[in-house]
């Protein structure tokens, strides 16, 4: 084996027999110890970075610098995007794409399968509500929730698309008189 | 020479054979059935002793201490009487040990089934057990000092260095963790809280990875491999270098189980490298086996014995190399709270640990019956099974932690999480969990293997009780140094001053990094708005710790622009001074629960959500693999220690006011019927609302600005009658102050009749005004000068003083003092 030249014989130490094991006298793998010494050098430099020196910054630094890298891709990108628009929409896609987040987001966890309302959340089929009844109103429920009665802010997680697309989909479920509707909430919609 | 007739003690090793056979083969039955339960969460059969929270206490127990630990004793009563050439001790000590540890194992699994846990990871077990160990590990450590003493072999061999280390590492481990008070007979609290007990935990945590699954079985590796090769150990000066550098590196390097988290950054430095310098200590362990085999490498082809050690200290080899990887702050952001962690204890725990064991009891039962084993072709096959279903298990865990903290972090071009949903990120991983399951199913089946082929060993052979042998006795040594001895030849033929200066190579860490955390104010700054827990949150809380939430949920948002995104604002280091004990967690198979206290948060859930979660899981989050948790509607609230449970808080220091003891019962109950109040057809005695109510308190006290719990300055206002500003303050109450206080002012159960003549806040124009203006955070109120200019508010307050008195239908009950404007 050619490891040998490397990794000497050594002879039996002498007096240190226990239980028919003896032990050799090499020395550690020079390599091994190498690895140790480097990794002591490592961790000078490493404490002396961070803490004696204190060039490196600390997780909160971190952090700022994150969130201020992203914001700054952000305000980049904004300045380039065409002005929201928040008309309903009458593409049939549209409905469809909202359609599937009402089931994929599980609106209908609090507001029922077809939006008939349950313990939770109130009624979206009839001719109430409780925070306004046009599209504008609509979509400002679902950006910023009503936090306080549960209802959770989507604005972080939907596009502005989508989220017109959702209301779209809610808006045409008025009037659509689904079974086990709740009771009317809010106020009657002009 | 006169030649002494003495005999080794083999039946303790059976006991301790007999018992690693049993609890392995429980503690692998236990692996599947949670193994199963993450994938088919219908598992849990709604049943809280079969929930996967209570149930991987359980497993994780029974494999550490159960099946690893009884492997441990068997190796070491084994070899210790062989290395040092003498009976065990005390006969009556060996015994003591063994029926004690097996029955505290025992009570392990029964109390922790019942919920009897403290909830700090792998020292879950109560205070009463806490002191049985204690007791059961005096007896040990007695046993083998006895042992020593009473040697015939002038040296104590590298083993036997080892077997120390573990002895006093875990009994200080165990002593300084394990300082808690008691509320009950089966309930206490630790006295740290918080970051404190996050360091201790973890000193210990990290360091009962060290001390009971590292160097005990260090040990046994020095004595079984080279025995079973028949080659001498390659290098003893690798050994001295390894054994003292590995046990006191060892300590320091806890705190790489908080990178990122709220703990002080010198901590986190330590963490980071004190573990990268124990990679060279810990691959001398490897190194030095291996190189054992220098010669005999044509033996390992057909001995499957050595092929298990082979595999076993080449996965000690890999579980060392990835603990300093994992411990860089880059490497750890991304596996950490993922299944990443599993997947390399399972590396130790499977491949090290159990391959080992196994390896171990091959070559002891034919030993200690007498005659060889019954089917060596059959513990080849064992050897491949185990090795696969360790693959099978590991790989899969690998792809799944990466795969999920990558979409953890990942943003869409606009900026968002793109899936803020975390549940998307787990039902990713489903077919993996169920891969890893079929791992454990394959390392099972090799363990069944293995107890029939040792049975048969067994039953075909004849065990030999007391091995008789003879052997000179030790001469009388001097003092001092002979000759040219050198120090650490001196060391090894004084036992008990090689025990003292391993406690202290052991100490020093543990001591640099515990004591100035809890002696040093700085470390620890406080937040004003952090209260105590009421007496239903704190009920909630111990929920929370009984049932083992933290298993799959931490309580630690780290300061990343993904978590706070998800989660809402990160951990501080402040905001746990009242946690006895802290519930950080260290998995994330559920979401971080750190802020789902904060009203207007993107993690808060009504009473009503929580109450329909709890109960079936799926009708709120459909396709979760949340178990339920049908009993906490079901039961009762047990209230009868809370007294105790408040005046022992008092005593760790947390400021409930004097005498609040006697007042708790009753607040609680307050609190209770408010809550129930907001769930249609809940009971405000059922343990849910308790629950729900510690749900409603992570986070919120943080989440309220500095000044809510003092009234805040009173501003000067005079009330406008113009119709015109009346007319305005009309339209914006309706936009934005109906949802909590009603269309006319009427109240709702959120927030107080405005229009009765009795008031939370004052009734002049001014206080109504400075309530609108500076807000109510810690209720909910907010505070509208951040929402609203000048003129909105002038606007908004008179309206609402204008129709004071209206007497609006479905009108709240009045709150607050009386008072006649």
């Amino acid at each position: 084996m050619s490891s040998n030249k490397k990794y000497q014989k050594g002879k039996v130490i002498e007096d240190h027999e226990f239980d028919g094991i003896k032990e050799l006298d090499n020395p550690p793998p020079s390599w091994l110890m190498y690895v140790f010494y480097l990794s002591i050098f490592f961790s000078v430099l490493y404490w002396g970075y961070y803490h004696a020196f204190n060039e490196g910054p600390n997780q909160y630094e971190e952090y700022e610098m994150e969130v201020a890298a992203a914001s700054a891709v952000m305000d980049a990108r904004s300045a380039q995007l065409p002005p929201e628009v928040s008309i309903a929409s009458t593409d049939p896609a549209d409905f469809e794409a909202g359609k599937a987040l009402f089931m994929g987001k599980a609106c209908f966890a609090c507001h029922g399968m077809n939006g008939e309302g349950n313990a939770i959340g109130p009624n979206l089929t009839d001719d109430f509500s409780l925070h306004g009844c046009d599209f504008e109103s609509t979509i400002k429920v679902i950006k910023t929730g009503v936090p306080e009665k549960g209802m959770t802010p989507y604005e972080g997680q939907l596009a502005q698309k989508e989220i017109e697309q959702l209301a779209t989909y809610i808006l045409s479920l008025k009037g659509s008189k689904p079974d086990n509707a709740k009771e009317a909430q809010g106020e009657k919609c002009k | 020479m006169e030649i002494q007739k003495f005999s080794y003690d083999n039946k303790i090793v059976r006991l301790f054979t007999y018992a690693t056979l049993f609890y392995g083969l429980i503690a692998l039955l236990v692996g599947l059935l949670i193994a199963l339960q993450i994938p088919f969460p219908e598992m849990n059969f709604k049943l809280s002793f079969l929930t996967f929270g209570r149930v991987r206490p359980i497993h994780t127990n029974a494999v550490i201490f159960g099946f690893i630990g009884n492997a441990i004793f068997t190796g070491v009563y084994y070899s210790m009487q062989r290395l040092l050439k003498t009976r065990m001790y005390s006969n009556f000590l060996s015994r003591f040990h063994f029926w004690g540890w097996q029955l505290i194992i025992l009570s392990a699994a029964v109390t922790l089934g019942l919920g009897l846990s403290q909830s700090k990871e792998y020292a879950e077990l109560e205070w009463p057990l806490d002191i049985a160990i204690a007791l059961v590990w005096i007896a040990f450590g007695a046993n083998i000092t006895g042992t020593m003493i009473k040697r015939r072999t002038k040296h104590i061999y590298v083993a036997i260095w080892f077997y120390i280390a573990t002895w006093v590492g875990i009994a200080l481990l165990h002593v300084v963790n394990s300082i808690e008070i008691p509320t009950s007979w089966f309930h206490s609290y630790p006295v740290y809280a918080g970051v404190q007990d996050a360091i201790v935990q973890w000193w210990y945590g990290h360091n009962a990875v060290a001390f009971f699954l590292t160097t005990p079985f260090l040990g046994l590796m020095y004595y079984f491999l080279p025995k079973v090769a028949n080659r001498p150990v390659y290098s003893y000066k690798l050994s001295i270098i390894h054994f003292w550098s590995l046990i006191f590196l060892y300590m320091w390097a806890g705190p790489h189980h908080l990178l990122y988290q709220a703990i002080p950054a010198w901590a986190q430095t330590l963490g980071v490298v004190f573990s990268v310098m124990l990679l060279a200590p810990s691959w001398g362990g490897m190194i030095n086996g291996l190189l054992t085999l220098r010669g005999v490498w044509d033996k390992v082809r057909d001995e499957p014995i050595l092929k298990f050690f082979v595999v076993a200290v080449t996965a000690y080899g890999m579980a060392t190399f990835e603990g300093p990887l994992l411990s860089f702050k880059n490497v750890n952001a991304i596996s950490h709270f993922t299944d990443w962690t599993p997947a390399h204890t399972h590396i130790g725990g499977m491949g090290w640990n159990g391959l080992l064991t196994f390896g171990m009891l091959y070559w002891l039962v034919p030993r200690l019956w007498g005659r060889e084993l019954f089917s060596k072709k059959l513990a080849n096959t064992h050897f491949w099974i185990a090795t696969i279903g360790m693959l099978f298990w590991a790989i899969p865990m690998y792809w799944a932690g990466v795969t999920q903290s990558l979409m953890w972090k990942e943003f869409t071009e606009d900026g968002m999480l793109a899936y803020p949903n975390f549940l998307e990120t787990v039902v990713q991983l489903i077919p993996l969990f169920k891969t890893r399951a079929l791992g454990g199913l394959l390392y099972l089946t090799g363990f069944i293997m293995m107890l029939y082929n040792l049975r048969k060993t067994m039953v075909l052979g004849k065990f030999i009780g007391d091995e008789q042998v003879s052997a000179p006795p030790l001469e009388v040594l001097p003092k001092k140094r002979i000759g040219n001895e050198t120090v650490h030849g001196w060391l090894e033929r004084k036992p008990v001053q090689f025990t003292i200066w391993a406690f202290v190579a052991l100490a020093i860490g543990g001591l640099v990094e515990i004591v100035p955390m809890i002696t040093i104010k700085a470390n620890i700054p406080t937040i004003a708005t952090v209260t105590p827990y009421s007496p239903l949150e704190l009920q909630g809380r111990d929920m929370y710790v009984r049932e083992g939430c933290y298993n799959c949920h931490s309580q630690q948002v780290r300061p990343f622009r993904s978590e706070v995104e998800r989660y809402g604002d990160y951990s501080k280091v402040g905001e746990f001074v009242y946690d006895h004990p802290f519930q950080w967690g260290s998995k994330r198979t559920g979401p971080d629960l750190a802020r789902t206290g904060v009203v207007a948060g993107k993690m808060y859930k009504t009473a009503s959500w929580h109450y329909n979660h709890m109960l079936d899981p799926e009708s709120t989050s459909p396709g979760t693999i949340m178990p339920a948790y049908p009993w906490l509607i079901d039961n009762k609230m047990n209230n009868s220690s809370l007294k105790r449970k408040i005046e022992v808080m008092q005593y760790l220091g947390v400021p409930y006011p004097e005498g609040y003891a006697d007042q708790a019962l009753s607040d609680l109950k307050k609190q209770a019927e408010e809550i129930a109040a907001e769930i249609p057809g809940a009971d405000p005695e059922s343990e849910i609302i308790a629950m729900i109510a510690y749900m409603h308190k992570l986070g919120r006290d943080i989440s309220v600005s500095d000044t809510s719990d003092e009234d805040p300055v009173l501003m000067d206002f005079t009330a406008s009658y113009d119709a015109q500003v009346l007319d305005a303050g009309k339209t914006f109450y309706t936009t934005n102050c109906a949802a909590c206080h009603g269309l006319n002012g009427e109240g709702n159960a959120i927030g107080p009749n405005l229009v009765d003549n009795a008031y939370l806040h004052g009734g002049t124009d001014s206080h109504i005004y400075t309530a609108v203006s500076e807000g109510v955070p810690a209720k909910g109120m907010q505070a509208w000068k951040h929402l609203a200019n000048k003129n909105q508010l002038n606007e908004v307050t008179s309206y609402v003083i204008s129709i004071i008195g209206s007497n609006p239908d479905n009108a709240k009950a009045a709150q607050g003092e009386v008072f006649d404007r």
